[in-house]
C-alpha cells in the first residue's frame, strides 16, 4: 500500500512538473552567481535558484563552482531534472588567505598547472564516480576571457600576460578534460571555453577572439552575448528598435564561427558540428531596458532567443534566475534587474512585448515555440 | 572560598596585555569628515565610492534612502556594500598603484573611483595579531602585488618598506615576489574627540588647516567654494589656489611670506 502510495506521488509530482513547465526546448537554461534569493525562504541561493529553474521547465542550469562562493554541485548534477550542467569552475590555490580563485594575474607557474591539472582531474574523476552512469552532459567553462584579459592588464600593465596566462590555463584545462573523459560512460564531459567580445576589443587592439581562441582548444565555444544585444556595438546606444537585437546577435555568431572553427576540438566537432557556440549568459537589465521608448526587456529577449534557436546554438542560458546586488559604479550603479524572480518569489511584471502578449521573463518563454 | 587578591591581579594584567583586543575597534572606523559624508543626505555616489575604499562590507543607518539605489538591503537597518573582500589585508596592483591619482579632496570622484578601483579586489593576505599591536601578515605575492592593509598608516611599522595610500592606509612594499611574512606594529591610538561647531560661511573647521612640506596647505570647512571663486590669504598675502571645492581648499603658501615662530593667520575668502 505504500509503495503503491509513493508510486501516486512520484507520479502526480511528476504530472505537476511537467504541466509547470513552460519551456518546451532542454537549450535553454539559467545562470546563478551572486544573487539576491527569496525572502523567508531557508533554503541557499543555489539550491533555491535550481528549484525556480526547474520548475520554469529548464533543464540546463549554470553556476560557479570555486572557492569563493559556496556550492554544492553534487547536489546539482544529482537533480533529476536537470539534463545539462554547466559550472563557470575556477581552480583553487592558497596565497596567504585560504583558497582562493587561480590567480591570472601573475606569470603563468608549473604549480598553477600542476593545480589546475589535479583538481580539474579530481573533479571529473568525481563526476564519473558518482554520475557515470547518467545520460547527463557537464560543461567545465571560464567565465568571460575577455574580461579576464582586461583585469589581467589593467592590473599588470601587460596585454601580453593576460593573453598568455589564459592560452596556458585553458590548454593545461582542456588535457585535463580530455585526458580524463571515459567513453565507457554515459555521463559526458566537455571542456568550454567563454569569451564576451567580438567586434569590441579589450585594449584597443585586441580581444581573445583574436588572440587567444586561435591558441587553444576547446570543445565548446560560449558567448556571453551582451555585446550583440545591449546595444549596436558603434553607438553602444540601447534605445534602438528591438527587432535589431536577434539580426546582432546572429550576425555576431557568424562571425565568431568563421574565426573560432579551427580551435574546436575533435571531441566538439563530433558533438557539436558547426553550430559549437553557445550563448553563455543572455540578458537585459529591468532598471536599463524596460523604460526605452523604442520597447522595453521581453521584446529584446524573445528577438535574441529566437536568433540564437534559429542559429542552432545547442545551450542558451538566461543571466539570471534572482537579480544580483544592486552595486554601485563610478558614474551610479551597475545595470540591474536581470532575474527571472523577485525577492518575494514573484515573476516581475514587464511590459509585454505585443498587445495582450506574455509579460513575464516566464510567461514568455513558456510562449516561446507558438511565438517562434 | 575567596580568589587570593595576587591572582586576581595576574588575571586581570593578562587580560590587560594579552586578551584579544584590537589597537582599532572596528578595522576600518570612518575618518569624521567621512563619517558625515555617509550618513548625511547627500553625496550618494561619493558615499558609495568612500565605503567601498575603506573595505566597509555592512552599513547600519536608520534612513537608508541614499543607498536605496545603489546598494542592496539586508534588513530594515543594514545596507550590503559590495566590497569585494572585507579581510584587513588586500593584494593590490603595483602598476596601478604607481598611476593612482593624488585624492584632492573628500568629493574627487574621479581619484576616489580609481582609488576603489585600485582597492576593491578579491584576492587577500593572510593577517592576525599576534599581540594587542604587533600583526603578521603572510602572503605568496605575485611580482605586480602588493599588500595593502586597511589600518591608518600614521605611526605604523613593518618589516618591509612601507607607503601610505591617497586615503591614507598602510601599504606594503615587499622587495620581491615569492611567500613572505611581515611583522607590523600599530601605533598606540588615543581617540579625540571632534566637535564641529555651528558654522558661518565660508567656515574653516577648527584645526582644519594642515600645514604639508613644500608649502602646500589644506583648509578644510565648510562652504569653502570652487576653483576661481575661493581667494586665501596668509597673513594678508595671497596664496595660490590649486583647487578648492565645498569641504577643502589646496592652496600654496606664498614665497615671501617671513618665517615666523607661531602659525599664519589663513583666511578664506569666496566671492559669490
Amino acid at each position: 500500500m505504500r509503495a503503491a502510495l509513493l508510486l501516486v506521488s512520484l507520479a502526480t509530482g511528476h504530472w505537476t512538473l511537467a504541466t509547470a513547465s513552460p519551456l518546451a526546448t532542454a537549450q535553454i537554461g539559467f545562470y546563478q552567481w551572486v544573487g539576491i534569493p527569496v525572502q523567508g525562504d531557508p533554503a541557499d541561493l543555489l539550491t533555491q535558484a535550481r528549484r525556480h529553474a526547474t520548475a520554469a521547465g529548464a533543464r540546463l542550469f549554470r553556476f560557479y563552482l570555486g572557492p569563493r562562493f559556496p556550492s554544492d554541485y553534487r547536489a546539482i548534477v544529482a537533480d533529476p531534472a536537470l539534463d545539462t550542467i554547466i559550472m563557470t569552475a575556477y581552480t583553487s590555490r592558497d596565497y596567504g588567505a585560504g583558497p582562493d580563485d587561480l590567480n591570472l594575474l601573475r606569470p603563468w607557474s608549473e604549480a598553477d598547472a600542476r593545480a589546475e591539472r589535479n583538481q580539474i582531474t579530481a573533479l571529473c574523476e568525481d563526476l564519473y564516480r558518482r554520475f557515470g552512469d547518467q545520460p547527463k552532459t557537464i560543461i567545465l567553462t571560464n567565465t568571460e576571457a575577455d574580461d579576464k584579459m582586461k583585469e589581467i592588464a589593467a592590473y599588470t600593465g601587460s596585454i601580453e600576460r593576460a593573453v598568455e596566462n589564459l592560452v596556458a590555463w585553458t590548454n593545461i584545462r582542456h588535457q585535463a578534460i580530455t585526458a580524463a573523459r571515459r567513453a565507457d560512460r554515459r555521463l559526458r564531459i566537455v571542456h568550454g571555453f567563454e569569451i564576451s567580445m567580438v567586434n569590441l576589443t579589450v585594449d584597443g587592439r585586441t580581444n581573445a577572439l583574436r588572440s587567444v581562441v586561435p591558441r587553444v582548444r576547446f570543445d565548446l565555444l560560449l558567448y556571453s552575448t551582451y555585446e550583440s544585444i545591449n546595444s549596436p556595438y558603434q553607438t553602444q546606444s540601447p534605445d534602438v528598435d528591438p527587432a535589431e537585437t536577434g539580426v546582432r546577435l546572429k550576425r555576431d555568431l557568424d562571425k565568431i564561427r568563421a574565426a573560432a572553427r579551427p580551435s574546436l576540438s575533435d571531441t566538439g566537432r563530433r558533438l557539436f558540428a558547426g553550430r559549437f557556440i553557445a550563448a553563455g549568459e543572455l540578458g537585459f537589465a529591468r532598471d536599463r531596458y524596460e523604460h526605452l521608448a523604442t520597447g522595453g526587456v521581453l521584446p529584446r529577449l524573445l528577438s535574441a532567443l529566437r536568433a540564437a534557436l534559429d542559429w542552432g546554438c545547442p545551450y542558451i542560458v538566461l543571466w539570471q534566475v534572482f537579480d544580483a546586488p544592486r552595486a554601485p559604479t563610478a558614474t551610479g550603479a551597475e545595470q540591474y534587474g536581470f532575474g527571472l524572480v523577485d525577492r518575494h518569489g514573484q515573476y516581475p511584471r514587464l511590459k509585454p512585448a505585443a498587445p495582450g502578449g506574455c509579460d513575464t521573463i516566464h510567461g514568455c518563454l513558456a510562449a516561446l515555440p507558438a511565438l517562434q | 572560598m575567596r580568589t587570593p587578591a595576587f591572582l586576581f591581579l595576574a588575571l586581570l594584567s593578562w587580560f590587560f596585555w594579552f586578551a584579544p583586543r584590537r589597537p582599532y575597534a572596528p578595522t576600518t572606523p570612518l575618518p569624521p569628515q567621512v563619517h558625515d559624508l555617509v550618513y548625511s543626505n547627500t553625496h550618494r555616489a561619493h558615499s558609495a565610492l568612500w565605503l567601498l575604499a575603506l573595505g566597509v562590507p555592512r552599513l547600519s543607518i536608520a534612513d537608508g534612502g541614499k543607498y536605496a539605489a545603489v546598494f542592496e538591503r539586508e534588513s530594515d537597518y543594514i545596507y550590503q556594500v559590495p566590497v569585494r573582500n572585507s579581510g584587513p589585508a588586500i593584494l593590490v596592483s603595483r602598476y596601478q598603484w604607481q598611476r593612482l591619482p593624488r585624492l584632492q579632496s573628500l568629493y574627487d570622484r574621479q581619484a576616489l573611483a580609481a582609488y576603489v578601483n585600485w582597492a576593491n579586489r578579491p584576492e587577500a593576505a593572510g593577517f592576525r595579531w599576534l599581540s594587542r599591536r604587533r600583526a603578521e601578515v603572510r602572503a605568496d605575492l605575485g611580482p605586480d602585488d602588493m599588500i595593502l592593509v586597511r589600518h591608518y598608516a600614521d605611526g605604523w611599522s613593518a618589516s618591509v618598506p612601507i607607503h601610505q595610500d591617497p586615503i591614507g592606509f598602510l601599504l606594503l612594499d615587499p622587495p620581491a615576489p615569492g611567500q613572505v611574512t611581515i611583522t607590523v606594529t600599530a601605533p598606540v591610538f588615543t581617540p579625540t574627540p571632534r566637535v564641529l561647531p555651528t558654522h558661518t560661511i565660508p567656515h574653516i573647521n577648527p584645526g582644519g588647516i594642515s600645514f604639508l612640506p613644500n608649502g602646500i596647505i589644506s583648509v578644510y570647512g565648510y562652504d569653502l567654494g570652487t576653483t576661481g571663486q575661493t581667494r586665501v590669504t596668509v597673513d594678508g598675502r595671497p596664496a595660490e589656489v590649486l583647487w578648492a571645492g565645498e569641504y577643502q581648499i589646496n592652496a600654496r603658501l606664498p614665497r615671501n611670506l617671513p618665517p615666523s615662530p607661531t602659525p599664519p593667520v589663513v583666511q578664506v575668502e569666496v566671492r559669490p
